[in-house]
Parts: C-alpha cells; sequence; structure tokens
C-alpha cells in the first residue's frame, strides 16, 4: 500500500509448478523493488554426478528419471548428444518415431499445464480443483487430450512416466503399422479438443506485459524444433552450433538458488519455451496450427508472457497434427536401432523440452564410460528471466495490495510454467514494504 | 460411485529418490505374487509418479483401487510404519493424525514431492468433482526416513513392503470373493488364500 515505505512479498511455495520453488519480493523505501528471487531446489545437479562412471547407453533412462513430467526430452538430448559422441546420426522413420514419442510428451504436458494449471489463474480459481466445479467441460477436454498425449508415450515408449523403450540409436521395440495406425483415430479427436481449446484460451483477458529478454530456441531445419538440431538460434540475428552453447550460455551459482543461473554471453538474460519457440519458428507451424493462432489473435510473434498460454495450446495442435503425420507416412525400419559403438569423445544433445530447451554435453571413454555430463534444463535458463519480469511486474503495479500483488507474481511465474523438479513446486510470496 | 471394473493396485512414487519408491517397490512385489497366481486374475498394477490426472485415469472405473505411497515421517510413526484409510474418510483427513502421515513425501527442501503441489488429496477432490472416483479407494502409506535423490529403500521401509503387499493380496482376495459367482469361486478358491504369502 502506498502508505507504507517497504514491503516483502513472499510465497513460500508455488502452487501449480513442478517441482520446489518459492518467491521473494523486496520492495525499497523508495518504491523499487530492491530483490526479487525465485528460489530453486534443483535436483540433476546430482544426476550430473550420478551419470559419472556408467556407461553411455544408460543415460537416456538414468536421466529420464531427472523429471516425470519431460523425461523424453531427457531421453532424446541425452541419446543425441551420445551419438554425436560417437559420431552416429540417427535418420530415417527411427528419427521419426523420436518425434512422434516427443509429440506424445509436448500433448499431454501442454494439455496439463493449459487446462489444470494456468487456465485457473484466467478464470479466478485458486486451483484446477475449483475451476473443475464450474468448468467441468474444459477440464474434461484437458484430461482428454492429456490421457492421448500419454497413451501415445506408452505406446511408443513403452510407458507414459519414465518410457522404457529408448536406447542410444534408436528403440528397443519398433511399433508396426498397424499399431500406430490404430491410434489415429484417438489423434484426431484430440485435434478437435485442441482446437477448442485454443479458442477457449484465446478468449481470456490479458494483462498488458511484453517480455524484453532475448529469445532462444533450437532450430531444427524447415520443422518448427521439438525433438533435436544442430543450431540454437536468438531472436538477436544471431545462431550458433549446439557444441559452441556454452560458449554462448554462461550459468553461475547465486545463492539463493540449486539451480544455476543462465545467461548469454553479453550479459542479457533469455527465455526459453513456447514464446521463443513460436516467435521465431511461428512460420513452420503445420497449417492448422498456424489457423488456430491466427484465430487466436496471434501474429508472427507472441512475447506476451501471460498468453503463453495461447501459445502452448497451439503448439498442441501442431503437435497432434505432426503425430497424425508421422503415422500415416510411416513404415517400421528394418531395424529398431542402428549401432553405436563407443568411441572416446565429447557429444552434445539439444531439443526442445514443453518448457524449452534442453541441452546436454557428456564425455565419454573408449570404453563408453561416461567421465562428464552436464545437462542445461529450460527453467534454469529462464530464471534470471522470470526475476527481472517479476521486478518489472511489481514495479509497474506496486500501488496494489499485496494479495493482488502476490497473486499477479505467482500467475507472472505459472506463465512459464515451470519445472522446478529439474531446475523449482510451490510459490510462497512474501512482499517486504517499509 | 458406481464403477465396476476390475481392481486396480498403483504404486506411486520415484524409485530413484530412496523411500519415496515404496509404492512402486510394493507392486514390484505384487507382479511377483501375480506370477504365482496367487492374486485375482483381473487385478490390474500400475505405478506412476503421482500426478493427480493419472492417478484419476488410472483408478477410474475400478470397483476397487488401492493407492501405495510413501509418507512423509511424524513424530507419531517411525519408518517402515504404514498407515491405511479409505477414501471416505478423505474429506477431513487433514484432522485425522493417521491420516496426516499421508501428507506427500518431501523433495530436496521444504514442500511435498507431488508433482505441481497435488498429491493424493488434490487427486481424490477432482475426482469426486469429475464423477471419477473408484467405487472403493484404499489408500495405503508407508512412512519413510530418506527420501534424497538415489535408488534403493531404507532398512525399515525396505522391511515393510512384502508385508504391505501380502496385505494388499489379501485385500484383493477378499474383494474379489465377494464379487465372484457361485462356479467362479469354487475355480478360484484353490489359490484364494495362497500359503506363500505366510512365508
Amino acid at each position: 500500500m502506498t502508505h507504507r515505505h517497504e514491503r516483502t512479498l513472499r510465497v513460500g511455495s508455488l502452487a501449480r509448478v513442478e517441482g520446489e520453488g518459492a518467491m521473494h519480493v523486496r520492495i525499497d523505501q523508495h518504491g523499487r523493488v530492491a530483490q526479487a528471487r525465485l528460489e530453486i531446489y534443483e535436483p540433476p545437479r546430482f544426476f550430473e554426478a550420478f551419470l559419472r562412471g556408467r556407461a553411455y547407453t544408460e543415460a537416456p533412462d538414468i536421466t529420464a528419471r531427472v523429471c516425470g513430467i519431460c523425461p523424453v526430452a531427457y531421453q532424446m538430448s541425452a541419446c543425441l548428444a551420445m551419438e554425436d559422441a560417437c559420431g552416429v546420426t540417427v535418420g530415417g522413420q527411427l528419427a521419426e518415431l523420436r518425434r512422434l514419442l516427443y509429440c506424445g510428451e509436448w500433448i499431454e504436458s501442454h494439455a496439463l499445464h493449459v487446462h489444470l494449471l494456468h487456465a485457473p489463474d484466467f478464470l479466478g480459481y485458486a486451483s484446477g480443483i475449483d475451476m473443475a466445479r464450474d468448468h467441468r467441460r474444459e477440464v474434461e477436454r484437458g484430461l482428454e487430450i492429456k490421457k492421448i498425449g500419454n497413451a501415445l508415450m506408452a505406446l511408443v515408449g513403452g510407458r507414459a512416466i519414465h518410457p522404457v523403450n529408448v536406447r542410444v540409436g534408436g528403440f528397443h521395440r519398433v511399433p508396426s503399422r498397424s499399431e500406430l495406425a490404430r491410434f489415429a483415430p484417438e489423434l484426431r479427436r484430440a485435434l478437435e479438443l485442441a482446437l477448442e481449446a485454443v479458442i477457449w484460451v484465446a478468449g481470456f483477458t490479458f494483462p498488458e506485459a511484453e517480455s524484453k529478454h532475448r529469445l532462444v530456441a533450437v532450430e531444427q531445419g524447415e520443422r518448427y524444433p521439438v525433438d533435436g538440431g544442430t543450431r540454437v538460434v536468438t531472436d538477436a540475428g544471431y545462431g550458433f552450433c549446439v557444441n559452441h552453447f556454452e560458449e554462448y550460455v554462461y550459468e553461475r551459482h547465486v545463492p539463493h538458488s540449486t539451480a544455476l543461473y543462465a545467461e548469454l554471453a553479453d550479459g542479457s538474460t533469455y527465455l526459453t519455451g513456447p514464446l521463443a519457440r513460436y516467435s521465431l519458428h511461428s512460420a513452420k507451424l503445420s497449417q492448422h496450427a498456424a489457423a488456430a493462432a491466427r484465430a487466436a489473435g496471434l501474429g508472427a510473434e507472441c512475447r506476451n508472457p501471460f498468453q503463453s498460454i495461447i501459445v502452448r495450446a497451439v503448439e498442441t495442435v501442431y503437435a497432434i497434427e505432426e503425430a497424425l503425420r508421422i503415422i500415416e507416412a510411416y513404415e517400421p525400419p528394418e531395424r529398431p536401432w542402428v549401432p553405436v559403438p563407443p568411441r572416446a569423445g565429447r557429444g552434445y544433445g539439444v531439443t526442445e523440452a514443453p518448457r524449452g530447451l534442453l541441452y546436454h554435453r557428456y564425455d565419454i571413454d573408449a570404453e563408453g564410460i561416461i567421465t562428464q555430463a552436464r545437462m542445461v534444463p529450460p527453467t534454469a535458463q529462464n530464471q534470471a528471466a522470470i526475476e527481472a519480469e517479476l521486478c518489472e511486474l511489481v514495479e509497474a503495479r506496486r500501488d496494489l495490495a499485496d494479495a493482488e500483488l502476490t497473486d499477479l507474481c505467482e500467475r507472472a511465474i505459472r506463465n512459464h510454467d515451470p519445472c522446478i523438479s529439474c531446475s523449482a513446486h510451490f510459490l510462497d510470496l512474501h512482499v517486504e514494504r517499509s | 460411485m458406481s464403477a465396476a471394473g476390475p481392481p486396480v493396485v498403483i504404486g506411486v512414487g520415484e524409485d530413484f529418490r530412496h523411500d519415496d519408491g515404496v509404492g512402486p517397490a510394493v507392486v514390484a512385489e505384487l507382479r511377483r505374487l501375480a506370477a504365482l497366481d496367487v492374486l485375482p486374475p483381473d487385478t490390474r498394477l500400475a505405478v506412476c509418479f503421482g500426478e493427480p490426472t493419472e492417478l484419476i485415469e488410472l483408478w477410474r472405473d475400478a470397483r476397487l483401487a488401492i493407492v501405495v505411497d510413501a509418507a512423509a515421517a511424524e513424530a507419531d510413526f517411525t519408518a517402515g510404519h504404514v498407515v491405511r484409510w479409505e477414501v471416505e474418510d478423505a474429506d477431513d483427513h487433514h484432522d485425522r493424525p493417521a491420516a496426516r502421515a499421508l501428507d506427500p513425501a518431501p523433495t530436496i527442501g521444504p514442500g511435498p514431492a507431488a508433482t505441481h503441489g497435488l498429491g493424493p488429496g488434490a487427486a481424490i477432490a477432482l475426482a469426486r468433482i469429475l464423477d471419477r472416483l473408484p467405487a472403493r479407494l484404499v489408500l495405503v502409506a508407508v512412512v519413510g526416513a530418506d527420501f534424497s535423490p538415489g535408488p534403493g529403500l531404507s532398512e525399515p521401509v525396505a522391511a515393510a513392503v512384502r508385508r504391505v503387499a501380502r496385505d494388499i493380496a489379501r485385500e484383493l482376495g477378499r474383494e474379489s470373493l465377494s464379487a465372484l459367482s457361485d462356479g467362479d469361486l469354487l475355480s478360484w478358491s484353490a489359490n484364494a488364500v495362497p500359503p506363500m504369502l505366510e512365508a
């Protein structure tokens, strides 16, 4: 309130995000935001240590355990990195199957976030459960889309959580054409539901906001980036090969977070995830997804983080269309995997997890034993930008009462669907004012 | 609650977080028992990470669902202690000392490990609104000691796995018997009280 000089907003446990996190905002006596912290406790650093001394073939299964929401992202980045280290490229239908599996993860993750975690913010509910009482149809739609995404993951990956069918070089088993064809009607049903969801979220009221951070996403040729790529591109007009990632992206420790802060080499903060993917690659969307984006009022770019819910809904349409395309063209490969004999070297892999770019780098010895591992998850990359957005948000609305401001800050964090298991869960927001 | 589908046992947890893996471990033990034909043949066994919508999908339509999860230890309970209750009690579970033990297991730092901050309680509340509760829902919590990253259960929790699986097998057997016709009952009764469970 204006009669106070200093305030602290603190949310000790963030709701409707994945993992463990808290938020702390302090407003000084001049009304400026003196500090905005998204506090994160991040397990993946332990995984990097677990990986040392393990066989290169184990990385996809071990790294899948980093996160129950985006295990495919970890598996795919790990596979690409190991294959890169061994000088093998997996192409053809095996690569298409990987993309199909990844589409399943996008569908289930985005459907959950759009319908149960993010939509309550726009409709004035404290939770998806509260929202379900008045919006049962929409919640059921979200669950149905998510179920289809999970089923796709189980079909290709062996199971929906921590898929077991992925291996370096491809899969342990590939589905038959008829197995995939039988799933197409489910996907067509999901497509209808996903298009409905785009129109639904496009009707929400969005606070005015514009992200000024750099945008960073994987580039995957002429395709909307999902399951890999050899380059990373930015909205600053430059890009770099994945093996130069660590020359362009620096990570540093900060006292309040077990996640590492990432920033670009020029010191600028950046965002990865739906806003970045869409703004850098919207021209590559599929027919229905592009039409849905236009119908929802999106231009070629989207920089309002609150509208990320529209982008996720559009990306859900894209992932379903893409899955249908892959299934229609599918011819089972001769072998479920290609041989990837080990050799000493370093390999890099980047893919687009639902929340953004996921980078892996491994060193292996001649026997294929992992000697070094590094993973840079999307939420860690977004953390500095999220904190900066909190500062801007609070400064622009500092006359709001603590409860309103706290609510808005939590929404600002959920805009980015942070995966705190990969990098922070509940937000306990405290505003300090004096 | 008019669901009449096969019973399901759902092990919730992450076996890379030590005792959080007790749910999947119990399901693994039940799979071993199923291979010995000592579970009712239509029993479904599943593991999941605890994400509420997945839980709901797994238990909807079941005439009996048993959810096994790890629980954070409270002063009243030591590691390996088992708490069981039925969903009818769920509305007021936070007022019940036994049920409070079923608060989700902590991850590193404060707060629950369940994804998106929603544990079984949220899944039950959402399922109730959407009419997706099973006919009977039993929650079994095993109090854990160590939820740090890494494989393997602590000794007291590992010791509880077989006991919990045995109790669940008996509960499934009782439920199955009550659902069988007379003819089915005769064909199944030979395995209804499996002696190996006593070993």
